[in-house]
């Protein structure tokens, strides 16, 4: 059932419509320290669901600086097993001390039969799988008491029987769900390549007013063949097409909060700062656009 | 059309075990093979938990050499595959697995080198609760001092060993200088306190007679019954003396009187 949840945002610090960056562990002292000037911060969720210790006292200590998105990646949202009621319980101890602008998760599952294989992975695109998701993140909402903004995934294969693409599947998904939508452009980047689809008109279908969010990663390619396979590795900059998919995505959806995501290789915090800066330039102009 | 519980399953399938069979007639296969493109999930799935191993168990991985190492993990995950969706829990019976799978081989004592481990992580994520404050022993009557209880602080871990897993720890880790002496692993056992300060976790090798009180406090036991434990293991137990040295290291978050009944049960 559709709910009409409060906006995250009530309870919290708004997210301004500029970059901000994920705080990753090589980045955290020197975040808690010099407080470095970006609009938001991002964190893993599961990162910050132990009991206590330094990872946070450090989110404590920097929450009162920065907005933040709470971005989950093992909740298994798609998953045919129940929802994991000790990770829903820790999520919402989380949500609850860190008041978050955003809650965030994925349109993928990780599980089967209770084995977790910690991975973001695909589902067939069937009537089955959308109302199996509709109901989970209704559950998600509830259990929270807020709405959720949900992401597409990146992928490296599809299923012959999925029926709905996958920008029908979401727009479906936030309208009879009443969550919100986070687009990872890269992910639409990569999934759009790996499956010879047009970006474009991927981003172009989805409903503008309910996007809240967008992310930006490096990928890496990898040559299966005759062809390449484009791997989402979040371990280099964006790229060139990526940016310029991120200036359609900001003429489409306005300027709206965008995460720079970079979780392996992590480079000096100068360099991610740098690229929060390109796309705080993009969103200047989109800002100057809407007014 | 599979239903999305036997997609799911056979995903599984393909990934952890390599059974394939199913899964291979529901990817579309366009100019890259269902083959290839499952194995990009395989591989995102290995090297996955092999990264969360090798940030759990730097010392097991130093100890076996990184191609051990990244051996061990893979059957690791055959045999005891992850069961949450936090990845801090994905290394937790990683000990018990190198127990069975290193026994009766030169390398047994790996398995309490990463029970060592796991307690750090453990110590590391634990929650927060201040030290006991010793006035609370001065409004105790003498002659209740048998019935206290003495609650360990949650990031607070003991761990034992045969083997001198203190020192192999201590030789491992990044800051370690070369030690002039070779470890021997018949040197003794080996008795770890792990403590969470401020901005680190301490490890400690306590004396056999604090190690057993601490591990008698940890199991509920009041003073009086942990002291008589200490005793009948430890004839040069002294209680005085091993007292102080657990109350040194903050380890206690409470000191509270037991009452009768739950007296007798200890």
């Amino acid at each position: 059932m559709k709910v009409p949840f409060i906006d995250g945002a009530a309870f919290a610090r708004p997210i301004p419509a500029s970059a901000g960056i994920g705080l990753r562990t090589p980045h955290q002292d020197l975040i808690v320290r010099e407080r470095p000037s970006v609009g938001w911060l991002e964190v893993h969720s599961e990162n910050y669901f132990a009991d206590g210790g330094m990872q946070v006292e450090r989110l404590m200590s920097v929450r009162s600086t920065y907005p933040l998105s709470l971005h989950g990646v093992g909740m298994s949202l798609g998953s045919t097993d129940p929802l994991d009621r000790e990770h829903l319980r820790r999520l919402k101890r989380l949500v609850g001390w860190s008041e978050p602008a955003y809650v965030s998760e994925h349109v993928s599952w990780s599980s089967v039969h209770g084995t977790h294989l910690n991975d973001l992975l695909p589902l067939p695109y069937t009537e089955e799988a959308l109302l199996h998701m509709i109901d989970r993140v209704d559950q998600l909402q509830n259990h929270l008491g807020r709405q959720i903004l949900i992401e597409n995934p990146s992928s490296y294969l599809q299923f012959v029987h999925s029926q709905i693409p996958e920008w029908e599947f979401l727009s479906a998904l936030v309208t009879e769900s009443g969550c919100g939508l986070l687009v990872d452009v890269n992910n639409v980047y990569v999934s759009a390549c790996n499956h010879e689809f047009s970006a474009i008109r991927y981003l172009s279908a989805l409903p503008a007013g309910h996007v809240q969010e967008l992310h930006l990663a490096g990928h890496s390619r990898k040559r299966c063949t005759d062809r390449e396979i484009l791997i989402d590795t979040h371990s280099v900059p964006v790229c060139d097409e990526v940016w310029a998919l991120y200036e359609f995505a900001l003429n489409r959806f306005g300027p709206v909060p965008t995460l720079i995501e970079w979780d392996i290789d992590i480079p000096p915090l100068e360099v991610l700062l740098a690229e929060a800066d390109k796309a705080n330039r993009r969103l200047e102009h989109a800002h100057a656009l809407a007014a | 059309m599979p239903s999305l519980r036997d997609t799911q399953t056979a995903f599984c399938a393909a990934i952890l075990s390599g059974d394939a069979a199913s899964m291979l007639q529901w990817v579309r296969d366009d100019g890259i093979t269902a083959e290839q493109r499952l194995h990009i999930y395989r591989n995102n799935n290995r090297v996955g938990s092999l990264a969360t191993l090798q940030a759990t168990y730097p010392v097991i991985e130093r100890l076996g050499g990184a191609d051990w190492f990244r051996q061990s993990a893979t059957q690791y995950q055959v045999q005891f595959p992850s069961r949450s969706g936090d990845l801090q829990y994905l290394g937790e019976r990683y000990p018990d697995f190198l127990r069975v799978y290193l026994a009766d081989t030169d390398y047994a004592y790996f398995a309490d080198v990463a029970a060592l481990e796991w307690a750090y992580q453990v110590v590391l994520t634990a929650a927060e609760r201040a030290p006991a404050d010793l006035d609370t022993l001065r409004a105790v009557a003498p002659e209740d001092y048998e019935r206290l209880l003495f609650v360990p602080r949650p990031a607070v871990r003991l761990v034992e060993s045969q083997y001198p897993i203190f020192a192999i720890w201590q030789a491992n880790q990044p800051s370690a200088v070369e030690p002039d002496f070779q470890i021997r692993l018949d040197a003794g056992p080996s008795r770890v306190l792990l403590i969470r300060r401020t901005d680190h976790v301490e490890l400690r090798e306590l004396s056999q007679g604090s190690y057993h009180l601490m591990r008698q406090f940890q199991r509920g036991a009041t003073l009086g019954s942990a002291a008589i434990s200490a005793t009948t293991e430890i004839p040069e137990f002294d209680l005085r003396v091993c007292l102080e040295e657990v109350m040194a290291l903050e380890a206690i978050a409470d000191i509270e009187l037991c009452d009768a009944r739950d007296n007798e049960q200890n």
